[in-house]
């Protein structure tokens, strides 16, 4: 029975290891600091097909891109030092074929004839700007957690449990400061 | 054996909630909700959470099982069986409808996203979406046409601003094509003009700037027109843009509008909301089937747990009643009679507790009453063991010799004494009757029982004598009837044998020691004084008679056989007042040497080898014995052998002559006092001779009566061990 069990899990785990090595070659994320402050670049392959079916389908699409910046603890668990959130929503008018895009985040509104372009303003997102450099502190070691929630429809949320485990993981970037970075050097 | 079973059935199926914890487990892992999981993903997670606590309670049942060491009670497969059988009677069913539902709901998407409702909702989408692009493009013609009138540019410059005269124009624009309103900016984004169907035309005093559109500042930009669409609370509509230059030079942005009909575009909406509808369900239609099915397969669990607990409740309420009976049978088995079954209720279980009830109690009472007889049994059969016992220890110690004979003659019972006595060789076939003393020896043994039956005495009783060998044994018989002949219990005879041969022996050596003691007294007293008076005579009268001859021969002869008579007496006088032997270990070749030595003038005496050993013997009374035999043998006048065969027992003195044998009647008398076939014998030699063998605990046998005559002396070695106690002592 235990031969079994240990057999399960490293199943489990080989599964695991294979769609996490899926997962990091359907994205991209870069990380960039500029004046003091760090800018995210990021995006995601593995979801075009599918915003360009909901979008050409006629239905809206709401997803939102959260960027967390975690300082490493050894012996404990990672602390947040600071997290930002960011949306973007695409509506779609069928009739007139135009796609309503808009940045939940600034309110800007505008339309585009072309469904590529509404689905690209939502499956990338450059230059976000994530976190000021001076609030972290150059001894200690950082990293960018990103993660993408995509929702169905202008609610922009299915519940608790999906706004928790429902993210794609967008992979982890860590953080060079530029102080560190020439220390190094 | 049936217990033996019943371990070998023990705990089965025990891997069983393993496998269906895992099967569990796996319905589970692959209910699990997808990311575009269409609607709500409660009802996936309460699937999972269901399958994933059924699956946790297999497992931890089949641990417990496996755990388990205690044997399973009885009724525990009889209530398994009943549960799965009613899980089974509802799960089967569920399943199937599970399936046939499963089935039905796939053909009803099948015919829901039917590829002519797909079609015909393109066309109907086109069509839509054709109106709509027909009147952005009527826009932009119309707006065309209007970029072409080079006098309008000039005549918005010449004009004043705000005139009514533009406006005018701008009316006419709209009664041309078609608008509903029109408007015209300067190059300050101010409303210079309007139009619309309510106001021909109209006369502007203040110029307000207006907030123009994306799609304006872009056309103005470009310097091209541009056709928007907007959505307003009073309707849709389609704007559309046009900057008008001037000697390329902007002078102002014409701004125009056609409202849809709203029966157009609600109908247009109706088409996109339904197209809208119809793909997002098309593209959730297998989350759509998953949620029928896991809706179903939540029932299904439900139904069947809720299947399963009254099954398990039902099969404990009727398993209970056997539960107890089978605890009560074992305690049954195991020899508890006092058992009582609870009647739980009036149906057949509860007769048949009844029935166990009265069944213990009546085998309560059969086992009460088995003990009693079993004690009076045992009882019964100790004593008689206890009597048997006695009996056989009394027959195998007691010198006697006993049979016991039933009515037909067969031997019910005999005793070991009685085997020696009647020297049965234990090599023959056993005794079952009387009338198998078939030997000759035994004749008088079977003549005695004859006698004692056919003649009807309650007992007889009388000495026979069996003849085994040269050896002459002399029984006292006693027979007793037992019983009567139609005595159930027993009837036959007993016969009891007694060996009074020494008895009869010593008997006859007291008569002859008597009649010796009597003899000598009475006869040697007068002989001395006949022979000292003839000595007498003879000295005084010898000179004085007439015939000295005759005279001297009477004296001699009565002196002779004074002499005589004295040296009879004499005999007569040992055999009766024969020592005991004085026993010492004693060296066989010398006890022969001593013999050889005394004998050496006797040419045909032989003594043959000399063996080494010793006996344990009055050496002065063995030898006079050898002296009595080896002297009877020389009177033969033939070769006389002497030579001693020593065995494992004992050590045999044999002496041999070649005379003409011995009859039968001296072997009968031979070794009675007083009985000599020679006229000069006192015929005591042979008596004194077996009477000193017999004090050794040895015996004197005549082994061969014919030709070679050998006699045989037999002295038992366990003399010698006796005399070596004794020199010790």
């Amino acid at each position: 029975m235990l031969r079994v069990f240990i057999y399960l899990l490293c199943l489990c785990f080989t599964f695991t290891q294979l769609e996490a090595n899926e997962n990091q070659m359907n994205k991209e994320t870069h990380v960039h600091i500029e004046d003091g402050v760090i800018y995210c670049d990021v995006q995601t392959f593995n979801q075009e097909a599918y915003v360009l079916n909901v979008l050409a389908s006629g239905s809206s699409l709401t997803v939102f891109w959260q960027f967390d910046v975690l300082r490493k603890r050894p012996f404990w668990l990672d602390k947040s030092v600071a997290s930002i959130r960011l949306g973007r929503q695409v509506i779609p008018d069928l009739v007139t074929k135009r796609w309503l895009m808009r940045d939940l985040s600034s309110g800007v509104v505008h339309y585009t004839r072309n469904v590529h372009v509404a689905m690209r303003f939502l499956t990338e997102m450059q230059h976000a700007a994530v976190v000021d450099v001076s609030i972290l502190d150059e001894q200690e070691k950082y990293y960018i957690e990103t993660q993408l929630y995509i929702y169905e429809g202008e609610q922009g949320s299915k519940g608790w449990l999906a706004d928790i485990f429902g993210g794609v993981d967008m992979g982890v970037v860590e953080l060079v400061l530029p102080t560190q970075g020439l220390k190094d050097e | 054996m049936s217990e033996s079973l019943g371990k070998d059935r023990l705990k089965p199926l025990v891997w069983l909630p393993f496998v269906i914890a895992t099967l569990l487990l796996t319905v589970g892992v692959l209910s699990w909700p997808s990311h575009d999981q269409f609607g709500p993903v409660f009802l996936n997670w309460l699937t999972v959470l269901l399958f994933f606590i059924l699956a946790t309670v297999f497992f931890f049942v089949g641990i417990y099982r496996l755990k388990s060491t205690k044997e399973e009670y009885a009724g525990s497969y009889l209530r398994t069986k009943l549960v799965a059988a009613m899980v089974l009677m509802v799960l089967v069913p569920s399943l199937l409808l599970q399936l046939t539902a499963n089935q039905v709901i796939e053909k009803g998407l099948d015919v829901w996203f039917d590829v002519r409702v797909d079609t015909l909702l393109d066309k109907a989408m086109s069509l839509a979406q054709g109106f709509y692009s027909g009147a952005e493009s009527d826009m932009e013609k119309s707006l065309l046409q209007v970029a072409q009138d080079d006098d309008f540019p000039l005549e918005i410059v010449t004009q004043p601003l705000g005139t009514m005269l533009i406006s005018q124009h701008l009316g006419k624009l709209l009664e041309q094509y078609g608008w509903h309103k029109v408007e015209l900016f300067d190059v300050s984004e101010r409303l210079i003009a309007m139009a619309s169907k309510q106001v021909a035309g109209q006369q502007f005093s203040d110029l307000k700037i207006r907030d123009l559109s994306d799609t304006a500042k872009l056309s103005k930009v470009l310097g091209k027109q541009a056709v928007e669409h907007e959505v307003r609370k009073s309707g849709e509509y389609v704007v559309g843009y046009l900057p008008l230059y001037m000697q390329q030079r902007f002078v102002a942005l014409l701004r125009a509008e056609i409202r849809l009909p709203d029966e157009v575009t609600s109908s247009a909406r109706s088409i996109e909301a339904d197209y809208k509808s119809y793909r997002e369900l098309e593209r959730h239609r297998q989350g759509i089937q998953e949620i029928f099915t896991h809706t179903l397969m939540i029932a299904m669990v439900i139904i069947t747990c809720i299947a399963g607990l009254l099954a398990l409740f039902f099969a404990r309420k009727l398993t209970t009643p056997i539960e107890e009976l089978a605890l009560a049978l074992k305690r049954v088995e195991a020899g508890e009679f006092d058992v009582l079954v609870p009647v739980h209720a009036e149906d057949e279980l509860g007769s048949l507790a009844r029935s166990f009830n009265s069944m213990t109690a009546k085998l309560r009472q059969n086992m009460e009453m088995l003990q009693q007889t079993q004690e009076e049994l045992t009882g019964a059969l100790v004593s008689s063991r206890q009597r048997q016992y006695v009996l056989e220890n009394l027959l195998s110690n007691l010198q006697s010799g006993v049979i016991l004979l039933d009515q037909s003659g067969d031997i019910r019972l005999m005793n070991q004494a009685c085997q020696d006595l009647l020297l049965i060789p234990e090599s023959t076939e056993k005794k079952v009757s009387i009338f198998d003393f078939s030997e000759a020896h035994l004749a008088p043994v079977l003549n005695f029982f004859r006698t004692l039956k056919t003649q009807g005495l309650d007992s007889l009783q009388y000495e026979i004598e069996l003849l085994h060998g040269f050896q002459t044994i002399k029984i006292l018989a006693r027979g007793t009837v037992l019983g009567k002949q139609d005595d159930q219990l027993f009837s036959g005879w007993l016969l009891v044998f007694d060996d009074v041969t020494q008895l009869a022996e010593a008997q006859k050596h007291q008569a002859w020691s008597e009649v010796a003691q009597r003899l000598a007294h009475e006869i040697k007293n007068p002989l001395t004084p006949i022979k000292l008076s003839t000595e007498r005579l003879q000295r005084r009268f010898r000179s004085q008679v007439d015939h000295v001859e005759i005279f001297d021969t009477c004296t001699k002869a009565v002196i002779t056989q004074v002499e005589r008579l004295q040296r009879l007496l004499a005999d007569f006088s040992n055999l009766a007042t024969l020592p005991k032997p004085k026993t010492e270990v004693v060296s066989i070749r010398s006890l022969l040497q001593d013999l050889r030595e005394l004998y050496s003038a006797y040419q045909n005496v032989t003594f043959e080898g000399l063996p080494d050993g010793d006996v344990c013997c009055d050496p002065d009374q063995v030898r006079q014995v050898l002296i009595n035999l080896i002297d009877n043998a020389l009177a033969t006048k033939t070769p006389v052998r002497v030579y001693v065969e020593v065995t494992e027992n004992d050590t045999k003195f044999y002496v041999q002559d070649e005379g003409p044998g011995i009859d039968e009647k001296t072997q009968k008398h031979m070794f009675e006092p007083y009985f000599s076939t020679k006229s000069d014998g006192s015929g005591l030699g042979l008596a004194i001779a077996q009477r000193i063998t017999e004090e050794h605990d040895g015996s004197l046998m005549l082994v061969s009566a014919a030709s070679p005559t050998r006699f045989c002396m037999c002295l038992p070695h366990k003399l010698i061990l006796r005399g070596l106690e004794e020199k010790k002592a």
